[in-house]
This record gives structure tokens, sequence and C-alpha cells, in this order.
């Protein structure tokens, strides 16, 4: 063998072999990370930032909530549930979830549905405006609430506004948009739908267009056409993405805090107070700390609900089709 | 004879500027199993989706059962299809996979359970109707996709390489299923495949196709024998057919090839290449159409070097370099004992020989 090795290379090979064993030397081949905190090096940057920013003042918000500590000098008392049993009597708590449940129905129904009716007309193919469609649809999720809120004042204008010129030209005058509880709820949801359409029918258009041809295929020899192959193939297999964009779209709904503000201020009167914006009016009016964070607790709850619900709702049913499922 | 069941007119596909399907001429008679075998492209599964429907066809027309599919939807045409893959509904159980299409045409509850009982004894699907897909074998993810596609007793059955995705053990004993399954049945089927193995064992007849166009049709054997062009003998046969490059020499009825210095004489009259334009030839010989011997002596003509043994048990599988040339050399394993390096004499059976013409590929028929 070693002499059809050049004796050079010979050489070199030993040397390397023996500083290779030495540089080893007795080390037995390491499963990285067992036995050792190895793992937990990796994760505590994020276990830290979590604990942080995200742990403590959610935790500190619900030991607030159990006192009845105010802004500026003052006692902070333990009161136990006592902030909560003032809520119940509390009508524009009550209101402002009301009107924070309209918002997310409306919300999520719309912009959920219209988002895939935008996305089924999108995935036809050869749509001369597509690219164009689509960047228009996105534009305004890029635009910062604030500014979203601006231009709806102004397209809400009751007599100036562009909505009602509009809406003059087909016969209807004076919409008081801003001026009455119910408009203006409604006009929230336009706004947030406006916003949020585009970024739901992103995502769907790209659950759409995972969809494998030979399923749709499939279902054509089966027999199955128009809104049937629709109901009964493409739905089931959107579902997992339509929960999860209800889901974003709700969460966002439910926490919105600028756009009302920015846009409506809760008024008019209370008419459009949500939760988010309560919380701000006993912080910054009322400076009631306790009784704010209570609010600030049945919100985070209702979070956890709806992520539950979803959660729960797409476990255990079978996956959407892949590459390489029978 | 009989009017076929399914006939083909000049079926042709066109995708911008390339020919999917080049006008495409076949007639089917009732129960027969059919298998278009070809390479991957060659416009075999654009062909099924003609059929089925799920494509319309540039120029020709499809008539099944004396009926015109032309511009028919695949719901109308009565006819089934099986996938490689994405072959089931993966948000349906196994039993509503398979009485969707029975559902789709508005059956009651009672006769869909009935029949989706019927198809899942039939099958040994029994245990599985309260499945998933993603909860089966591939084996048995097909066999349901079989059993549904079988569920609306179709006038025609298109399988597009449903055993493609499988292991070979699996896809042997599927095959044997859904041949047992399709006599039994008597359902008309189409196999697209690019296995010349499954091709040669599971249809009635065989047509091989490339570029879009069917080269030729017949019974495996028939195409085996008598491969009418060049793609037919290459593409059917393990080992692979010999080829030899050579040119006719019509005055003399020989051939002068790369294999010898001095031409072979040809078996028949060879009147028949007078007339081409080009005599340049491949010399098509099986690899079982050698017979091998270690000793030089009579007919054994020709000198070789075996470079390579397979033993595969059943047959030794040579390879044997003659000069410039290798040849594929197929024996039965206790007519020759040889190793890498042995020197052997060959003789070509030249009854059994093949003469393509190197321009168009076309076979020359010589003598009879």
């Amino acid at each position: 063998m070693n002499d059809v090795i050049p004796a050079k290379a010979g050489i070199h090979w030993h040397t390397a072999r023996d500083q290779g064993s030495g540089v080893r030397g007795q080390a037995t081949p390491r499963h990285p990370g067992r036995g050792t905190a190895t793992p937990y090096v990796f994760v505590l940057p994020a276990l830290v930032y979590l604990l942080f920013f995200w742990g403590y003042p959610a935790g500190y918000a619900f030991f607030l909530s159990l006192t009845d500590t105010t802004f500026g000098p003052g006692t902070s008392r333990f009161v136990g549930l006592d902030n909560y049993r003032q809520l119940l009597e509390d009508a524009l708590f009550w209101t402002s979830l009301k009107n924070s449940s309209v918002l997310f129905v409306a919300s999520v129904l719309l912009e959920v549905s219209l988002g895939l009716a935008v996305a089924l007309y999108l995935s036809e193919s050869g749509k001369r405006w597509k690219g164009t469609l689509i960047a228009s649809l996105l534009l305004p999720w890029l635009f910062s609430e604030i500014v979203t809120a601006m231009t709806w004042r102004s397209i809400f204008h009751e007599p100036f506004g562009l909505l009602n010129g509009l809406l003059r030209q087909v016969g209807i005058t004076g919409v008081p948009w801003l001026s009455r509880p119910k408009t203006a709820l409604a006009a929230l949801v336009i706004a947030s739908l406006w916003q949020g359409i585009g970024i739901s029918a992103m995502v769907i258009l790209a659950a759409l267009q995972a969809i494998p041809p030979r399923l749709m295929d499939l279902a054509s020899i089966d027999g199955a056409h128009g809104w049937r192959k629709f109901l009964h193939v493409v739905l089931p297999q959107l579902k997992t993405v339509l929960l999860l964009d209800g889901m974003l779209v709700g969460i966002k709904s439910l926490g919105s805090f600028t756009l009302v503000f920015a846009l409506t201020g809760g008024g008019p009167g209370h008419g459009t107070e949500v939760l988010a914006t309560h919380v701000y009016r006993l912080t910054f009016s009322h400076y009631d700390l306790g009784h704010a964070s209570a609010v600030g607790v049945c919100l985070a709850g209702l979070f956890l609900g709806l992520v539950s619900i979803v959660y729960l709702l797409q476990r255990g049913g079978p996956e959407p089709a892949r590459k390489g499922t029978p | 004879m009989q009017r076929p069941f399914l006939e083909l007119r000049q079926l042709t596909r066109t995708f911008d500027t390339r020919v999917a399907v080049d006008g495409i001429d076949l007639s089917l008679s009732e129960g027969e199993f059919f298998v278009l075998l070809g390479p991957s492209g060659c416009g075999k599964t654009t062909t099924l989706r003609l059929l089925a429907g799920l494509d319309t066809p540039t120029r020709g027309e499809v008539v099944l059962d004396g009926r015109n599919l032309n511009g028919l939807s695949p719901r109308d045409r009565n006819v089934a299809m099986v996938f490689q893959e994405h072959t089931l509904y993966p948000h349906m159980r196994i039993a509503e996979n398979l009485g969707f299409s029975l559902r789709m045409q508005g059956e009651g509850r009672k006769e869909i359970m009935a029949r989706v009982s019927e198809t899942a004894a039939l099958l040994g699907l029994e245990p599985k109707l309260k499945l998933w897909p993603h909860q089966l074998s591939g084996g048995e993810a097909q066999r349901v996709a079989l059993g549904k596609a079988l569920m609306c007793k179709p006038a025609l059955l298109l399988l597009d390489e449903p055993l493609s995705n499988l292991d070979l053990p699996l896809r042997r004993k599927l095959r044997e299923e859904i041949r047992t399954l399709q006599r039994r049945n008597g359902t008309t089927t189409i196999h697209v495949t690019h296995d010349q193995n499954e091709a040669m064992a599971m249809g009635d007849r065989i047509g091989i196709m490339s570029e879009g166009r069917l080269l030729q049709v017949g019974t495996p054997k028939e195409i085996y024998e008598r491969p009418n062009c060049l793609f037919s003998a290459t593409f059917l046969g393990s080992p692979a057919i010999n080829l030899i490059p050579g040119e006719l020499l019509p005055e003399e009825r020989a051939l002068r090839w790369a294999l010898g210095d001095s031409p072979v004489p040809l078996p028949e009259d060879a009147s028949r290449c007078e007339g081409l334009a080009s005599r340049e030839v491949w010399a098509a010989f099986r690899p079982e159409d050698i017979r091998v011997s270690t000793r030089s002596e009579k007919p054994f003509n020709l000198r070789g070097k075996v470079e390579f043994v397979q033993d595969m048990g059943y047959e030794v599988r040579l390879v044997v370099s003659c000069g410039e040339n290798t040849l594929r050399v197929r024996v039965t394993q206790s007519s020759v004992e040889v190793t890498e390096g042995t020197t052997v004499y060959l003789k070509i059976n030249m009854e059994k020989m093949f003469l393509f013409r190197k321009d168009t590929g076309e076979r020359i028929e010589l003598g009879e």
C-alpha cells in the first residue's frame, strides 16, 4: 500500500493524523446539548425578552387590577376583586365591550369573506391588472393607522367629504358618518376593512395557490362543478388559513386603539367607545389605574379565549394537501 | 371487425408552438387494457387529460361507445381517472372519499353507503373506511383511489402513473391487483407509464409514444419482437438492444458494419433497400440473440473481452467489448462460465437482427 502513496504525501498524512489524535485526545463523540445547559443558553435571550417586556407588564397589570392605585400621590391598597365588581356596574364598560364585539364580528366577517372573494378573483389566471390591483390593495396596510384615520376623517366629512359627495351622485344625501353612533361604528369598520383587506387577500391567495392542481382535476372528474367544487374541495383546503386570518383580524380589531381614537375619539358621546379607548380614558382622564388594569385584564382574557377557540377548531382535523401526500 | 369502443381520431394538442400530442389515431375494443408507454414529457399524460376532458384538443376527436366526447365536461363523459399523487381529498375520510362522486351525482345516502361498502369489501378496505387519507400508506391510498374511480362504474378508466410513487414490491403487487380487478369489471382502461416492465406486464396492447406521436401499437410480444422503429426497439427490453452502425451494400446483399472488416451477408432479398437515399443504418439485435463460447470454434466468429458480469441469479448479463463497440449479452446461467477479463467468442443470430434507417429511425424490412 505504502509504495503506491508518494513518500511526501505519506509523511504529510501521518503527521496530520498524529496532530489530529493529539488534539482530539480521549474525547468521545459528544451529543450536542445532552445533559448540558447548552440549549437553554440559546433560548435565554428570547426568554429574557419575553419575561421582561411581556411577562413583567402583564403580571404588573394584573397586580394593579387588584389594587386601588391612582396616578400621582395617594395610597395603593390591595382591594381584591373590587375593581372587577365595579366593572359589572360600569355602564361604559358594557358599552365599550358591545362596541368592541360589533367591531370584532363585522371586521372578521367582512375582511375574511371579502379577502377570500378578492383572492378567488385574483387566483384566476390571465388577469390583466393583477399586479396593480395587489399593490393598491396592499398599500393601505403600509400606512400608519394615524394616516389612515386622518384620511378617512376627511373622506367621512359630512358636508365636504368625498364619500358623501359620491353618495350624492346616486341620490343619498347628508349621511352623518361621524356624528351618529351607528354610522360612526360603520365608519370604523369601513376604515379598518380598507386597511386590512389587502393582507387578508394576500394570505388567502397564497393558500389558494398552494392547493395542488391535481386535486381540482380530481374534483372535476368527480363531477363537482362551480360552487360545489368550491364548497367541497376549495373551502376545506382553506380552512386553516381562514381561521388564522380571522384570528389575526380579530386580534387587531379587539385591540384597535389608534384608529378609533384618531377617527372618532370614541364619540359621538361614548357611541364608539371600545375596550382599548376605555382603558385609555380610565387611565389618563380618571387616573384610575386599578380600574383600567381590570379592563385590560378582561381584554387579555378575550384574546386568550379567541386564540384558544381557533386552536381547538383546527386541532385534530386532517391536514391540507401538500406535495408528497396521497 | 366490430365497432371500436373507444376511438381517437387525429387527436392533437398544441401549447403555443409546442406540439404535445400530435395527431393520434387509436382504437380500443371494449374491456381492453391498453398501456401508453413513453418517456416523461412525451405527451401521454396530456393524451389522458384530453380523454378525461380536463383539457381541450386543438384538433381531432374522441368517440366513446358511439358518443363524440368533444365539448363535454369531465362529469358528462363517464370517465374516471387516477393520478400519481393527490388522488384523495385530504379533508375527507376514506368512506367520504369513496362516495364523493356518487354524492356529486345526487345519489341518496343509502345507495352511496351500500356502494361504498361494496367497493370497500372488493378491495379489502373495510377497516380503513373511518381513517383520513394521511393515515394510509402509499399503496393503500392508491387502492382507495382505484376503488374511488370504479365507484361510478365508468365506461373508461384512465390511470396516470398511479404506481410511480410506490416501491417496487408494492408496485408489482398492485399491478396484479389492478389487472385482476379490471378483468373482473371489464372496464376499458388506459394506463400511462414510463416503466417498460409495467407496460409489458399489464397491457393487452401497448402504444409506444414519443414526442407527441404514437409510434407503434401492438401486443407486448409484437412490439418486442417486431419493433417498427428505432425508438420502439430501444425503449423496450432490459438490458437494452445492441446498436451497431453500418452501411448497406444492396448489390452484394450485404451489410458492412463496425463489428468486422468483411461485409456480412443479409439473410434474404435486400433489394428493397436499393431505392434508399441513405444507406447508413443501425443494425440492432437483442442481448439474448447472441450466443457465447469460451473457445474459438465454429460458428462463434466474433472475438471479445468480458468487461462486466452481472449475475442476476436467473440469468447472467455480460458487457463484452469487441474493438470499438460494446455489446450487451444475456445468457442463461449454466451456459457459460466467465469472469471479467475473459476472452469470449460470440455468434450473433442474424435472423433476429433488425435494420433501422439512421436518418429517420424507420425499420428496413428485409425478406418476407
